[in-house]
């Protein structure tokens, strides 16, 4: 990977979620305090104008990393940092705002990430007036300055600028996705943070968000964080992709390595997993287990019970990231020991 | 607007329920003799000048010593029953409103700081909350009417009686708000929206008022408009036991008991036209309540 | 010909709302042949859901079939009364839903569940029915079923909880498996494991399976036929392969086109612009025809009935003429 600074460095970052009992029935039962650790120990960097995206299946801790990056959570350790910018150096809000500006996130499900009871005008302006970003002209100056800003917004995101009067319900899911992108573009940010953004959208659907991604992040280059379990979505817009499972990046690579000769065993697990839709006919070999408990995971490699190819060490020891060429790292025992594992995959 | 306004589901289904239109006109017609008690009652009640000692215990018109001037008879001191009910449902109904409104915004005030903000402030909140919730709320109001009460200076208790029982009604009743707004507010909380602006850094109390709030009033108006027949009749029972509003400007409360104390000697309607007034109200009350639960509840379409 | 196992003639279904009539399904007709996998895939909306639901008589009201017939082993179910669908039900056809979670009973053990299932359909003893209770959940592939018959659906993970479910529609050996969205929940690696185990069971015991879904991909790995739905109506019908690889409906060509492909290089994925209309908005003629590249001035005002056109079966009023 290459030298210059990058956007977003993540670098050791921990997020422990305390999920035991209340406290009176905790000491009463005499059980000790759980600890989930959500995400645990990962690095990661993204350069500018680049589409980084994380894979994973439910609970790998994706979406908790999203989170973290924009704020929401607090790190339980490690830093982030943004543009060579430590997040947890600035403590005070208003040291916070020029960072947040440039900093946005799109959401998932695109009926909630919309407060129902506001119009579309208002959804999209709030960034605006949050930030200030229009204090000329007095007040009835930039209330114009806004309203003429949403609408060019509106347009920009397929829709038109008459839309800003109606409600969030009178839309269908694509043009609610719609209303949070341009919603996230109003700060005029240089990061966005893409949380499964077209995975409760039909495929159709699906295809028009991510064909106005891709041309807003040509436009206005942008950088994305882009996290998905879909693989053929990630294909479709990655640069280089992180590979998580149960809370810790197992592969990173770029998209053509990745997909082209995969090494984790997980990560091989889960191409084996997509449904063919090219009808080739070959046959897969549908993995055994399931992703275990994260309050209680697996010692050593995680991922140790569900693999074929695993031996003591891989009970023992935890694998770190090693870089494995200039196009990848891994985090795997047989990898670095060059085991040989083309028996048990395809 | 007012076309999208009838063509709601509210209104529909309001047309479509005989009982809640009917318990809809009824309580219209209570708020409308209340505002309006001055030129609707007959006579004004309070002027003891008007009072005629020699009027008392007139029975109602259909009986046979009955007075056309008084339609539902007069009570002890010559006031005609009619118009102390009327000016007795105006005072009823605004302690008891005053101290929905008391109530609704103390309750929903601390439920969304308790539900948003969560630790140890939402803890101590929901343990007070549920400390007096195992005590019955008249209980409460008593309580705290009489502690009250013992703080005022002794001159200024009557003209002070109608504060002292909002805030005593209102205090007892916050809980239930409180309870239910923290509830939605959690739910609300994790929402997508909400977490967008908290991305974007707007500040906590904020997001509360202009997100979260306008998303949890649907099931507090439920709440308010059942509370308000239970304001009603808290009030009337303070009333009843003396420590409500003075005789001179009676609720329904202290009408009731008032007629009480003649109830053996035979002169029934001074109590039981006071007590059917009430029942009435609190009848019609509850039942636009629960149109109104089932209708904003979309799980019982 | 021997007759089909399933036969949808014709069906319809409609919402009767204060608004007037919303007709959600329009005179769709289809064949289920004896242990054949049929996939039934289009957008949120299309259909779909509905007329599985209908097919095994739990639609709710004020949804209603207000047309057609369905014919199972050549006898009309779409109007029997409440008692005899129960019956039907637990007997001929079992359904999979998509949540696994809620369509098992919290507070009773699977084993219970199973068990009780077991027994309102056939005339096994306690024993016999415990018994045909574990067999089936080796069946479907849940180890240490012994341990596991006495746990409650909580204990279970979601791709074991898919697993009971299909178990427990399995119970009297259906003929017919309705399977709703029933990957959606669960991860990719799951997924696979439960397709295959789909797969497999209508293998061995040749019950045919409908196979609801949004998902291309599961489609294609899975169904033998399938049946492409838009705004309530069948737009293309065939075998999987050719609908797949070779659509003749436009707006079959644009869905496929539409899907994300690894290893499939291309700046942009092909779109179809616009959304499906919403049932209160579904325009004259063909409904597809506002977002149609082929669309001519004939498409909004005849609706186009299925014609053969290669492999498959496709509603398109271009193939009127055997053309293009």
């Amino acid at each position: 990977m290459s030298s210059e600074t990058p956007l977003l460095k993540v670098d050791a970052v921990q997020r422990f979620f305390d999920v035991s009992k209340p406290w009176l029935n905790r000491v009463l039962a005499n059980e000790p305090k759980l600890l989930l650790k959500a995400v645990d120990d990962i690095s990661f960097s993204i350069r500018k104008g680049e589409t980084f995206s994380l894979v994973g299946e439910s609970g790998c801790g994706k979406s908790t990393v999203a989170r973290l990056i924009v704020g929401l959570y607090p790190t339980s350790s490690g830093s982030i940092e943004f543009e060579g910018t430590d997040f947890s150096t600035l403590s005070k809000r208003n040291q916070m705002a020029p960072l947040r500006r440039r900093m946005t996130m799109i959401f998932q499900d695109p009926y909630t990430s919309l407060n129902p009871r506001w119009r579309v005008r208002d959804i999209i302006a709030e960034p605006i007036r949050a930030f200030g970003l229009t204090n000329t002209g007095g007040i009835s100056g930039s209330r114009l300055q806004i309203f003429n800003r949403v609408a060019e917004l509106l347009e920009q995101v397929g829709l038109s600028a008459a839309d800003g009067d109606k409600y969030p319900h009178e839309f269908s899911g694509g043009q609610c996705q719609r209303i949070s992108i341009a919603r996230a573009l109003a700060s005029e940010p240089d990061f966005i943070v893409c949380d499964e953004p077209t995975s409760a959208l039909d495929v159709s659907v699906q295809a028009q968000i991510l064909n106005l991604m891709k041309n807003l992040q040509r436009e206005l280059e942008l950088t994305y964080l882009f996290i998905s379990h879909d693989l053929a979505v990630v294909y479709h817009v990655s640069d280089n992709i992180g590979v998580m499972y149960l809370g810790r990046l197992c592969e990173i690579a770029d998209k053509e390595t990745l997909f082209t000769n995969p090494r984790h065993p997980y990560t091989r697990m889960l191409f084996n997993a997509i449904p063919d839709i090219n009808m080739s006919g070959k046959e897969r070999i549908p993995v055994s287990g399931e992703v275990p408990n994260p309050i209680e995971p697996p010692s050593g490699c995680t991922f140790h019970p569900r693999c074929p190819i695993a031996n003591e060490r891989c009970k023992r020891e935890r694998p770190e990231l090693q870089i494995v060429d200039s196009h990848s790292q891994v985090a795997c025992h047989a990898i670095e020991e060059k085991r040989n594992m083309e028996v048990h995959f395809i | 607007m007012l076309k999208r306004f009838f063509d709601s589901d509210l209104v529909y289904s309001f047309t479509r329920s005989p009982v809640t239109i009917l318990a809809g006109l009824v309580t219209v017609l209570y708020f409308l003799a209340s505002i309006f008690a001055g030129f609707v009652a007959p006579h004004n009640p309070f002027d003891m000048a008007s009072l005629d000692i020699m009027d008392s215990f007139i029975p109602p018109v259909w009986e046979v010593d009955g007075d056309p001037r008084f339609l539902l008879g007069t009570d002890d001191l010559g006031r005609g029953i009619l118009s102390t009910i009327i000016h007795g449902s105006r005072i009823s109904l605004f302690i008891g409103f005053s101290s929905v409104i008391f109530s609704l915004v103390l309750g929903v005030g601390l439920g969304l700081v308790s539900g948003f903000l969560g630790g140890k402030l939402d803890a101590f909140i929901m343990r007070v909350a549920e400390i007096q919730l195992s005590f019955p709320a008249i209980l409460i109001a008593l309580l705290i009417n009489g502690v009250l009460r013992g703080i005022l200076p002794v001159g200024q208790q009557s003209n002070l009686a109608y504060y002292v029982l909002i805030l005593s009604i209102g205090v007892s009743g916050w809980v239930q708000y409180a309870r239910t707004v923290r509830g939605s507010t959690m739910v609300e909380r994790n929402k997508e929206y909400v977490q967008s602006a908290r991305v974007i850094g707007i500040h906590p109390l904020l997001i509360m008022w202009r997100h979260i709030l306008p998303n949890v009033m649907g099931p507090i108006l439920v709440i308010a408009t059942i509370h308000l027949a239970v304001a009603v009749i808290s009030e009337a029972t303070l009333s009843f036991l003396g420590v409500g509003v003075p005789p001179t400007e009676p609720s329904l409360g202290t009408l009731i008991r008032i007629g009480n104390d003649f109830l053996f000697s035979g002169e029934w309607w001074i109590t039981i036209f006071p007590g059917l007034a009430l029942a009435i109200l609190v009848l019609a009350v509850n039942l636009l309540g629960d149109w109104l639960r089932d209708v904003l509840n979309p799980k019982l379409r | 010909m021997s007759v089909p196992l399933l036969q949808i003639n014709n069906l319809s279904i409609e919402f009767n709302t204060r608004r007037g009539n919303l007709v959600a399904v329009e005179d769709i007709s289809f064949e289920v042949a004896e242990g054949e996998i049929f996939g039934i895939v289009g957008e949120s909306g299309a259909g779909k859901s509905l007329t599985g639901k209908a097919i095994i008589g739990l639609l709710e009201a004020p949804g209603r079939i207000s047309g057609g017939k369905i014919l199972l082993n050549n006898e009309r179910i779409d109007n029997l009364p409440y008692e005899q669908m129960r019956r039907l039900r637990g007997k001929s056809i079992g359904m999979v839903f998509q949540d696994p979670l809620t369509s098992l009973n919290p507070l009773y053990t699977i084993g219970r569940q199973l068990i009780e299932t077991i027994q309102t359909h056939t005339n096994h003893t306690a024993t016999q029915a415990k018994n045909r209770a574990l067999e089936l959940l080796r069946e479907v592939g849940i180890p240490a079923a012994e341990k596991r018959i006495d746990q409650f659906p909580h204990q279970f993970s979601g791709g074991m909880r898919q697993r009971v479910v299909i178990a427990l529609a399995l119970c009297v050996n259906p003929k017919l498996i309705i399977a709703d969205e029933p990957t959606t929940a669960l991860d990719v690696s799951i997924q696979a494991q439960i397709l295959t185990l789909l797969k497999n069971l209508c293998r061995k015991h040749g019950t045919a399976v409908i196979l609801i879904t949004h998902d291309m991909g599961v489609i294609a790995e899975t169904a033998n036929r399938v049946a492409v739905m838009y705004a309530g109506k069948i737009a293309e019908i065939g075998p999987v392969r050719e609908v797949v690889q070779n659509p003749q409906h436009p707006y079959a060509q644009g869905l496929m086109a539409s899907i994300p492909v690894i290893g499939r290089k291309m700046k942009y994925l092909a779109q179809i612009d616009g959304s499906m209309p919403r049932i209160a908005e579904r325009p004259s003629g063909c409904a597809f025809h506002p977002r149609c590249p082929h669309a001519i001035e004939l498409c909004n005002k005849q609706i186009p009935e299925l014609l053969n056109k290669g492999k498959t079966k496709a509603a398109c009023l271009l193939f009127r003429n055997g053309n293009p």
